[in-house]
């Protein structure tokens, strides 16, 4: 045989994971046969192949499943919704549809008055992780001299953990809100790869937990995932007040474990 | 022109997955770029330009990464780890513990391969590509895939040899460390020759 080394390299992968074409087969295995060193270099590629094979039995973290399989759903229902949307107008005059949407209109507004006398109510936790996507507008907060598993930041009694070292996750900024006439006080953490998190604190009773979202029982405490992406929010109440991390690029999946880091 | 089909996506998230796992050498990082890479895909209508639905997949996800190194790189580095320590929270159930740590042994041996052979491997042996559609998602010759796909492999199997103890005195050639993996080309002659060749 008068192949390249190189040739042979390419034959003996194609080999070992099965599709090399068969008339090649017989004259490389001959030749492995009789040459030490091509079958142990055969003998290398098949031991990978079945290393790497083995990996087939990792799965997706459930999580991050749930979070493709709602963003697809999600996807699929908004061109569906589209179609519907489209086709329905069509068939519907234009001032039918003014009407209905001023009768909608006056109706929300009057169940809002009459249930909440007027007055402001508690923002949802959905409003409330807003202030988590905006621009931080303070400096970012220093590390606990007294306890390095915190910064020196507090919001309603409740520390913000530090992230930064291993983790990764620095603080990068802090901003205050004001939201349904909550104080909603929130820590910036960013990453090397310039992705953000925003750790909002809602000041007053703890906010209703919406419906419909995935729960992880950790430690004690019920985490809620309240989207799973675009952005990814997880929710908990901490000392009766609600948090929420808040984050575009990051997956619930590394909220959840930085929501759920030990502290001291 | 075929377009992607939203609905068959989730099919292709395991090996989607193990892919990100193996490029990122993290399974948390991999969480991330999946989770990227599908909000990527289902951003706007694709198509597939003559490629199945997993190739286009696996030409976003190498983009994504790719794309996210380079900001890494622009950026200072605080921490050269990451949240790996982190106790899971959602442990997969009837996974043994010494299969988790083989599983994130080999994870490590292809992310410290070069980027050339460990995109070729992780085509093909993680993906499952074949190696004309790894040629293609690596702009390159069927060829040069299966020779890189045998470096890799190499490389792959001596570095676990070489983290783990020997129980046998089996005394095998020593593994280069990252930096010294060979950077000749695939046209180069290679730098140990054939027994059978140099034998009359």
């Amino acid at each position: 045989m008068t192949r390249e080394p190189e040739d042979i390299h390419a034959a003996l992968a194609a080999l070992a994971d099965g599709t090399l074409p068969e008339e090649l087969r017989e004259s490389l295995l001959a030749r492995v046969a009789e040459t030490p060193e091509l079958a142990a270099e055969l003998e290398d590629q098949r031991r990978a192949v079945m290393l790497v094979g083995s990996l087939e039995r990792i799965e997706t973290p459930t999580l991050l499943r749930r979070s493709i399989e709602l963003a697809v759903a999600g996807d699929t229902a908004t061109t569906g919704g589209e179609r519907r949307s489209r086709s329905r107008s069509v068939r519907l005059p234009s001032r039918l549809i003014a009407g209905v949407a001023i009768a909608a209109a006056v109706v929300v507004v009057l169940v809002l008055v009459l249930t909440t006398g007027g007055g402001t109510s508690a923002p949802t936790v959905l409003q409330a992780s807003d202030a988590g996507l905006r621009s931080a507008t303070g400096a970012a907060p220093a590390e606990n001299p007294h306890n390095p598993h915190l910064l020196a930041a507090s919001a309603v009694g409740i520390s913000y953990p530090y992230w930064g070292g291993r983790l990764g996750w620095n603080a990068a900024g802090t901003r205050t809100d004001t939201v349904g006439g909550r104080t909603v006080t929130t820590v910036f953490y960013a990453n090397s790869r310039s992705r953000r998190i925003g750790y909002s604190i809602v000041a007053g009773p703890a906010l209703a937990i919406p419906s419909g979202g995935t729960t992880v029982e950790h430690g004690g405490v019920s985490f809620h995932v309240i989207s799973h992406a675009s952005p990814a929010i997880v929710t908990w109440r901490e000392a009766g007040h609600t948090c929420i991390l808040t984050a575009r690029g990051v997956s619930i999946g590394t909220l959840m474990r930085l929501a759920t880091w030990r502290r001291a | 022109m075929p377009a992607l089909d939203p609905e068959s996506l989730p099919r292709h998230l395991d090996r989607l997955y193990r892919a990100a796992w193996a490029l990122c050498g993290s399974p948390h990082e991999a969480e991330d770029l999946v989770q990227e890479t599908f909000a990527r895909v289902l951003a706007r209508p694709r198509l597939l330009r003559g490629q199945d639905e997993l190739a286009y997949l696996m030409t976003v996800l190498r983009n994504t990464f790719l794309t996210d190194r380079r900001t890494a790189t622009r950026r200072p580095r605080v921490s050269s780890t990451t949240i790996d320590e982190i106790e899971p929270v959602d442990p997969r159930g009837g996974e043994r513990p010494e299969e988790a740590l083989q599983a994130q042994e080999v994870f490590t041996a292809i992310a410290g391969l070069p980027e050339r052979y460990r995109l070729a491997l992780i085509a093909c042996d993680i993906a499952g590509l074949s190696h004309r559609e790894a040629a293609r998602l690596l702009d390159t010759k069927e060829a040069t895939v299966a020779t890189r796909l045998f470096r890799a492999r190499q490389f792959v199997v001596h570095a676990l040899e070489s983290s783990s103890p020997s129980k046998d005195g089996d005394a095998r050639e020593e593994v280069p460390a990252r930096e010294d993996l060979p950077a000749r080309r695939e046209d180069e002659p290679p730098a140990r020759r054939l027994r059978s060749e140099s034998t009359p």
